[in-house]
């Protein structure tokens, strides 16, 4: 009898440690992460990629919503700082920061963003927190080298999907030069 | 211990644990607030979200906006708390407020489902969507077109995603029941 309630208390304590070690790991050891399927896919960094053409790479998103047309730019900052641009487009649209563990750092939409002619120029934080002083720029200071820049557009009548496209191909994800 | 007991003690502790930890992930524990049958997760896109939504953003590839600036609401039940069914039409009622730009769809599974919107390209968003002189929706969900607002439904159980947009002040919906649509069964096939 004692034994089997050693058996069970042993087995609750090795759940309880399985349990947390399964939830903690997942998101560094999952190969269905995004940062995992970028990584498999050799895709460059610093440029926009269209979710068509990421899934031609074999990388996929879930839960995305199909009314908006969604562009991601892999961020590496181990080199320079890069610098994210998009025209401006008259439906909805979103330049969203995200660091490398898709935490999203902050969200500029059509309300946010005051100054049509700013560029949003990404960090890292050991390098770069200079940036935060500088006022010609909005800069945006990751944790770490790796993050992600994402565009979405809704054009919301097929009035604008043309320009939506335009604006797509027209964004600039790319190694900042400075001013 | 004896061996079996030993056995017996790692079959039952690793089980358990994988099963819990699968089903909290999914369910994506401590991390969400239901509003009528509209359950939504908005700290999903923060870096102060709980290890289970995290864990749930890895496993699903999942890249969304932090809360303060948008939200996504999935209803997989009617107000009655029937799960939604795509050979019935559902009728979506009330007001989508405090939010700049808005879409609804629906989906046979979420987040890895199709849309089926996809197929019939019945989109809806805030600019192809009538509203009343009171701001209300009435948008019909059904496998057969109707007149006015209409969205397609899949086959089998299914899930209708709200997406607010440019709504920063959408967390103060949280503890509103009638900031959020009804969702009433009209009629089976």
């Amino acid at each position: 009898m004692i034994k089997w309630i050693f058996t069970i208390i042993s087995a609750l304590f090795l759940a309880g440690g399985v349990h947390a070690l399964a939830v903690l790991s997942l998101p560094y050891l999952a190969d269905t992460s995004l940062r995992a399927q970028i990584l498999n896919a050799e895709i460059s960094h610093n440029r926009f990629y269209t979710l068509e053409e990421l899934n031609q790479r074999g990388v996929r998103l879930s839960g995305h919503d199909p009314n908006m047309k969604i562009a991601i730019c892999p961020v590496d900052l181990s080199e320079a700082p890069v610098s994210v641009f998009a025209p401006l487009f008259p439906g909805y649209w979103s330049i969203s920061i995200f660091d490398g563990a898709m935490n999203n750092i902050t969200v500029f939409n059509k309300s946010s963003f005051l100054n049509a002619s700013s560029q949003i120029v990404l960090g890292a934080e050991a390098r770069d927190a200079i940036l935060a002083s500088d006022d010609t720029i909005i800069s945006v200071i990751l944790p770490d080298v790796e993050g992600y820049a994402v565009l979405r557009l809704m054009a919301g009548l097929e009035y604008f999907e043309d320009e939506a496209a335009q604006v797509l191909r027209s964004a600039r994800c790319g190694r900042w030069s400075g001013n | 211990m004896s061996y079996r007991l030993f056995v017996i003690t790692l079959v039952i502790g690793l089980g358990l644990g994988f099963l819990t930890a699968h089903m909290m992930i999914e369910g994506q524990a401590f991390s969400t607030y239901r509003l009528g049958p509209w359950v939504t997760s908005p700290d999903l896109g923060d870096a102060e979200a709980t290890p289970y939504a995290r864990a749930y953003r890895a496993k699903h590839a999942i890249l969304e906006n932090t809360g303060r600036d948008s939200l996504t609401f999935v209803a997989r039940q009617d107000d009655q708390g029937r799960a939604l069914d795509g050979r019935c039409t559902y009728l979506i009622h009330g007001r989508i407020t405090t939010a700049g730009w808005w879409t609804l769809r629906t989906t046979n599974r979420f987040p890895r489902g199709k849309s089926s919107d996809e197929a019939a390209g019945t989109y809806l968003n805030n600019m192809n969507t009538a509203q009343n002189v009171d701001g209300e929706i009435s948008v019909m969900a059904g496998p057969r077109p109707r007149p006015g607002s209409w969205i397609s439904t899949p086959e089998g159980n299914f899930a209708i995603v709200m997406s607010l947009y440019d709504a920063p002040f959408a967390r103060n919906l949280l503890t509103t029941r009638s900031s959020v649509p009804s969702i009433t069964r009209l009629e089976c096939s």
